[in-house]
C-alpha cells in the first residue's frame, strides 16, 4: 500500500495518456484511490481494505445464471445501474411469481403428523447416540428368501455313535479304545478261530505287508492259547487239533471286529464283574458295494460276572436297544467261533425286520486262557443302525466327505 | 457264508406241516432266509454245521425241532467187500483215503444237483478249498475193484471227467479249470496221487478231477465214494456227513477196507461218541431251572438222546455233528431245543458307573471346538492310493483295489481331495478330521506308529494364512490353554513363504496356505489355508 505522484504514475502505468484520467477517475469514484495535492503536485494514494469493485463480483456471480433483483445487496445494486448503462452487458428480464401456502384443514393434518426420517439399518452410531430414537427402521419385505448359510456340524454318523456312546455310558459301561493294527493274536488266535478258519483268509482281511509283531503277549497266556487251539487245554475242549504256529499270529492286520481290544482289556484286567464297551472303526477286505464298505464302525459291548446267562444277555440287548429306539427286537440262534451260544439280533423297522447285530456268551476256550472265570455275555453292531437312524441308503455316503449331504442331510 | 436250496413242499410233506410254519421255523435252527420264490428257499448257513449243506440235513434238525422225530438218528453200516490199497507213494504228498459204497440209491436231477451241492460245500468248507480234504464220487458198476491209491508220473495219461481224449497230468494240471484250481495242492512233489481200479481205469486224481469212466448218471444205482485228504478227521467228517445224507434217501451204506501195508480201516463207522456236561452248568449259563426231563426232552428236539445221571448229562452225538467239541456246544443244543423265543429276558443288577475314555472324550471336545469354529466334520478313507502317501507308509496285501492299497500317514491329502469334490458345493467351505495316521516305526513293537491327527481348511476367495492361523490358535487356546509357536517352513502341498511349522515343545504339525500349483492340479478355484496337527502329546497313551 502506497501514494505517488501523478507524473511517476503516467510514466510507469502501462496506459495510454488519453486513458488515464478516466481510468484515475473512475477509481476515484469507487473509493479506490484518493487523489490531493500537496506541495503543487497531485498525489495518488491507494485506499486500504478495498477488494474486488461491486461490478466485478456482480458480473461474476451473473455468470453463473440470472440473478433475482431482490436477492442483490445495496452495492450491487449501485453497481447493477452503472453497469446499465453500459450497452450489451446485462440482460433484463420479468419473471412471475406464484405463491401457495397452507389453509386451515392443512395445518391440521400436519399437527398430527411428527416429523420423522428413516433408515435402513440400525448402525452402532445410532445405538451408542441414542439419535435410533429419532429415526424409524425403513421395512423390509420378510417373505422374500435370503441367502442360504451353512452349520458347521459334527459328522451324522458321529452323532449316531455318540448318542450310542451316551446309552452305554447310561447303562454302567465304560469305554475302552485301543489300536487300528492289531496281531493275528490278538484278532484271531485268542477269539479261538482256527488258524486255517476261512474268515482269516486274504480276501477277507487286511494283512500288513512284510510286517510282524515283535512280541504277542505274556509267554504264559500265548502258550494257553496255543495249546488250547490244538487239544483245548484245560478248557473242558477237544481243540481244533493239528498245529498252532506262533509265526502265524505274528502276522499283523487291520483289526476285523473291535473285539480284538476286549480280549486285550480282558486279559489284562481279569475282572470279576464289568461292563465295558467300545465304538470304533473296523476294516474288511471287501468289495465295496451300498451294504459293505472296506471300513465302518463297530458297536461292542461286553458284560463279565459271576452267574451271567442268556436270559441276562437278552435282557441287557432288551434294554440296549429299546434306549436307542428299537423297542420291537427278537432273537434268532447264529454262529461266531468264538461266542457259544451265539444269538442274531432282528429290528423291526418300519414294519420289516431287520439283522441288526450279533451276540453271544464268549466261549470257555476264549475266557479261560485269558484267567477270566465268569462268564462274558458280548454283542456287536455295524453301520447299520446309523443308516437306519439317518434315513441314509448306501454306507458309502458315510465316509465319501459329501458335503453337499453333511450340508443339508443327516 | 454257504447257501442251500430248499424245496418247501417236499419239506411240508416230510413233516406234515405247512409251508409258512416251516418258514417260520428254518431260523430258529441258525438258517437264515435269503429268498423265498415260487415255493424255493434259499438258506444261509453256518460254516461249523457242514450237515446243513443238503436239503435232507435241514430236514433231519427240522423234524426235532417240530417233534417229528427225535433223538440222535442212528446208521447201519453193513460190512462190505471193496478193499482200497495204500501205496507208500502218498503218504508225503495226500496221506489219507477213506471210502464206503451205497447200494440201492435212487438218483434223479434233484438229488444228484443236492449231492453235487454237498460235496461242494464240504470241499470248501471243512475240505478247505479241497486241501485238506475232497471226496470222488464214482457209480460202482463201472469200475472193478479191488482199488489202488497210489501215485503216477506227469506224464500219464487219462481221460479227465468233461473231457473226450486222454490228457498227460501235466496238461490235465494246465489246460483244466480244475487243474488250475487245484493242482497246486498236489504240485511239487514230482508225483500225483491217482485212484485206479484192478483194470487200470482212473476213478479220480485226487483232490482235481475225476476220471470220465466212474461218471455219476441218473441210471447210478451203486455209489462208490472216495474221500482223502491231509487231516484224518477232515476226512472222516466229510464221509460221515455224506454217508448220513445217502442213508436218508434210503440208501443202504457198506464199509470199505482201506489196506496200507499191514494196517487194515473199515469205513465208514458211523458210530455215536458220548459227550458229558455238568446240568447245573447249562442251568446256570442258559439262565434256565430245566428238569432233568426237560433237560433231556430239549435235547432230543435237538436230534440228541440224552441221560441225566449223577449231576451229569450225557448226550449220544452223531457222527455229522463235528460242531460239539466242549459241553458248551451240549449247553447251546439245550437251548435251541427250548426254543430262543421262549427265553424271558432278565436285566442283571450292577453298580458301576459308566466311565468315558479319556482318548475319545478329547476327540469329542476338539470336535466339537471345530464345530464352533465354523468347521465341518468329515470322514475320509483310512485306506488310500499310492499317490496319496510318502516314504514310509504302511501298506496291505492283496486290496480288492488299489485305491486301498495303503494305510494313510496324513489328513491332509485326504483333506484336499474332498475339497477337490465338492469344488461344486457352495463356498466359503471349512471342513476338519480327526482320524489316525500310520508310519513305519521301528521303536513300535508292531513296526507301526499309529497316531491321533486333526487337519482343517479353509477354502473361499479370501481364505488366508491369517485366518486359519487363528483357527488353530483358538482350537489351542480355549482347549488346552496353550500358546502355539510358529516357524517358518516350506513342506507339504503349501505356498513358499506361507507355512509355518507349528511347535509346542516339539514339531506338531504344518500350517499355511496352500500353493496355486496344487490348487490347479486339483481344480480347486479358491484359494486354501490349512492345517494338521498330531493330538497325541496331549493323550494318554492308548492302552489296548
Amino acid at each position: 500500500m502506497g501514494s505517488c505522484t501523478l507524473e511517476q504514475l503516467s510514466k510507469e502505468w502501462p496506459i495510454e495518456e488519453e486513458e488515464l484520467n478516466p481510468a484515475l477517475g473512475k477509481a476515484r469514484e469507487r473509493g479506490w484511490i484518493d487523489i490531493r495535492r500537496v506541495d503543487g503536485r497531485a498525489l495518488v494514494t491507494a485506499v486500504a481494505g478495498v477488494g474486488v469493485a461491486p461490478d466485478e463480483s456482480l458480473l461474476k456471480k451473473l455468470e453463473q445464471g440470472p440473478l433475482v433483483l431482490d436477492s442483490l445487496s445495496r452495492e450491487e445494486r449501485a453497481a447493477l445501474q452503472r453497469l446499465m448503462r453500459r450497452p450489451g452487458f446485462i440482460e433484463q428480464a420479468v419473471r412471475r411469481e406464484v405463491q401457495y401456502s397452507i389453509k386451515e384443514s392443512g395445518r391440521l393434518l400436519l399437527s398430527r403428523m411428527k416429523p420423522e426420517r428413516w433408515v435402513d439399518s440400525i448402525t452402532p452410531q445410532l445405538i451408542v447416540s441414542g439419535k435410533w430414537r429419532r429415526y424409524k427402521l425403513r421395512p423390509i419385505d420378510v417373505t422374500i428368501p435370503g441367502p442360504t448359510v451353512h452349520p458347521a456340524r459334527i459328522h451324522p454318523l458321529n452323532e449316531v455313535l455318540e448318542e450310542v456312546r451316551e446309552i452305554f455310558l447310561s447303562m454302567g459301561f465304560e469305554e475302552i479304545e485301543g489300536s487300528y493294527i492289531q496281531s493275528c493274536f490278538w484278532n484271531f488266535d485268542a477269539l479261538f478261530v482256527p488258524q486255517d478258519h476261512p474268515a482269516r483268509e486274504m480276501q477277507d482281511t487286511f494283512y500288513l505287508k512284510d510286517l510282524r509283531s515283535r512280541g504277542l503277549a505274556r509267554a504264559e497266556l500265548v502258550s494257553r492259547v496255543k495249546h488250547t487251539h490244538i487239544d483245548g487245554w484245560e478248557t473242558g475242549s477237544k481243540g481244533w487239533g493239528g498245529v498252532w504256529s506262533e509265526e502265524e499270529a505274528r502276522r499283523l492286520v487291520l483289526r476285523t471286529h473291535t473285539t480284538a481290544v476286549t480280549i486285550r482289556y480282558l486279559a489284562e484286567v481279569k475282572p470279576r464283574e464289568a461292563r465295558v464297551f467300545s465304538v470304533d472303526r473296523v476294516f474288511r477286505n471287501e468289495k465295496v458295494t451300498w451294504r459293505s464298505n472296506i471300513e465302518f464302525n463297530q458297536i461292542e459291548g461286553i458284560a463279565v460276572g459271576p452267574g451271567l446267562s442268556l436270559r441276562d444277555l437278552i435282557g441287557l440287548l432288551s434294554e440296549f436297544y429299546r434306549r436307542l429306539g428299537l423297542k420291537e427286537i427278537k432273537f434268532w440262534p447264529t454262529y461266531f467261533p468264538y461266542t457259544e451260544p451265539s444269538l442274531q439280533v432282528m429290528v423291526k423297522y418300519e414294519g420289516k425286520w431287520l439283522e441288526m447285530g450279533g451276540s453271544g456268551i464268549f466261549r470257555p476256550e476264549v475266557t479261560l486262557p485269558l484267567g477270566v472265570r465268569n462268564p462274558v455275555l458280548a454283542w456287536g453292531l455295524g453301520d447299520r443302525l446309523a443308516m437306519l437312524k439317518l434315513g441314509v441308503k448306501d454306507i458309502r455316503q458315510f465316509y465319501e466327505a459329501d458335503l453337499g449331504w453333511l450340508r443339508g442331510g443327516g | 457264508m454257504p447257501v442251500i436250496g430248499l424245496d418247501l413242499d417236499r419239506l411240508s410233506a416230510a413233516v406234515g406241516r405247512p409251508a409258512h410254519e416251516i418258514l417260520e421255523t428254518l431260523p430258529y435252527l441258525g438258517l437264515d432266509i435269503e429268498a423265498v420264490e415260487e415255493g424255493q428257499v434259499r438258506v444261509e448257513y453256518s460254516p461249523n454245521r457242514p450237515d446243513y449243506g443238503s436239503e435232507i440235513g435241514i430236514l433231519r434238525a427240522l423234524k426235532g425241532f417240530l417233534g417229528v422225530e427225535t433223538g440222535t438218528p442212528l446208521y447201519h453200516v453193513a460190512k462190505g467187500s471193496i478193499a482200497i490199497l495204500v501205496d507208500e507213494g502218498v503218504r508225503t504228498i495226500r496221506p489219507y483215503i477213506l471210502g464206503m459204497v451205497a447200494r440201492d440209491v435212487r438218483l434223479d436231477e434233484y438229488s444228484i444237483k443236492q449231492l453235487i451241492s454237498l460235496q461242494e460245500d464240504l470241499h470248501n468248507g471243512i475240505g478247505r478249498r479241497r486241501r485238506v480234504a475232497s471226496i470222488g464220487l464214482h457209480d460202482l458198476r463201472s469200475l472193478k475193484p479191488p482199488i489202488r491209491y497210489t501215485v503216477v508220473d506227469a506224464s500219464f495219461r487219462f481221460i479227465p471227467l468233461g473231457g473226450s481224449r486222454p490228457m498227460t497230468v501235466e496238461s490235465i494240471l494246465r489246460e483244466t479249470e480244475q487243474g488250475r484250481m487245484y493242482g497246486h495242492i498236489v504240485s511239487g512233489f514230482g508225483k500225483y496221487p491217482i485212484l485206479l481200479d484192478s483194470v487200470g481205469e482212473v476213478l479220480s486224481m485226487p483232490p482235481v478231477i475225476n476220471g470220465a469212466a466212474t461218471v455219476v448218471t441218473e441210471k447210478t444205482d451203486t455209489l462208490f465214494v472216495d474221500v482223502t485228504g491231509t487231516s484224518l478227521p477232515a476226512s472222516e467228517a466229510c464221509l460221515n456227513i455224506l454217508a448220513c445224507h445217502l442213508a436218508d434217501m434210503g440208501a443202504r451204506i457198506e464199509s470199505v477196507s482201506i489196506q496200507e501195508g499191514v494196517k487194515t480201516l473199515e469205513t465208514p463207522k458211523l458210530v455215536t461218541t458220548k459227550v458229558s456236561a455238568d446240568v447245573n452248568y447249562i442251568r446256570r449259563l442258559l439262565g434256565l431251572r430245566l428238569r432233568p426231563e426237560e433237560l433231556v426232552s430239549c435235547l432230543a428236539r435237538s436230534r440228541l438222546t440224552a441221560v441225566v445221571q449223577d449231576g451229569r448229562v450225557v448226550v449220544e452225538v452223531p457222527c455229522y455233528r463235528v460242531d460239539i467239541i466242549h459241553p458248551v456246544d451240549i449247553a447251546e443244543e439245550v437251548a435251541l431245543g427250548y426254543h430262543i423265543a421262549r427265553f424271558k429276558p432278565t436285566l442283571p443288577r450292577y453298580r458301576g458307573a459308566g466311565i468315558r475314555n479319556p482318548r475319545v472324550k478329547f476327540q469329542h471336545l476338539v470336535r466339537i471346538t471345530m464345530v464352533g469354529l465354523g468347521y465341518t466334520e468329515v470322514i475320509t478313507p483310512t485306506l488310500v492310493d499310492s499317490g496319496m502317501v510318502r516314504g514310509r507308509a504302511v501298506r496291505v496285501e492283496e486290496p480288492k483295489s488299489s485305491e486301498h492299497e495303503y494305510l494313510r500317514d496324513g489328513l491332509t491329502s485326504g483333506i484336499l481331495r474332498a475339497l477337490s469334490r465338492n469344488r461344486h458345493e457352495a463356498y466359503p467351505q471349512r471342513i476338519f478330521e480327526v482320524g489316525r495316521v500310520f508310519r513305519r516305526d521301528r521303536r513300535m513293537i508292531s513296526g507301526v506308529r499309529e497316531q491321533l491327527h486333526l487337519a482343517a481348511a479353509t477354502a473361499h476367495a479370501k481364505a488366508s494364512f491369517s485366518e486359519i492361523r487363528s483357527t488353530l490358535e483358538a482350537l489351542f487356546r480355549s482347549r488346552l490353554g496353550i500358546e502355539l509357536e510358529f516357524r517358518p517352513a516350506f513342506t507339504g502341498p503349501f505356498a513358499k513363504g506361507r507355512c509355518a511349522r507349528v511347535v509346542h515343545g516339539s514339531t506338531l504339525g504344518y500350517v499355511g496356505e496352500v500353493s496355486p500349483k496344487v490348487l490347479e492340479e486339483l481344480g480347486l478355484q479358491v484359494p486354501v489355508a490349512l492345517f494338521e496337527v498330531c493330538l497325541e502329546p496331549f493323550l494318554p497313551a492308548p492302552r489296548f
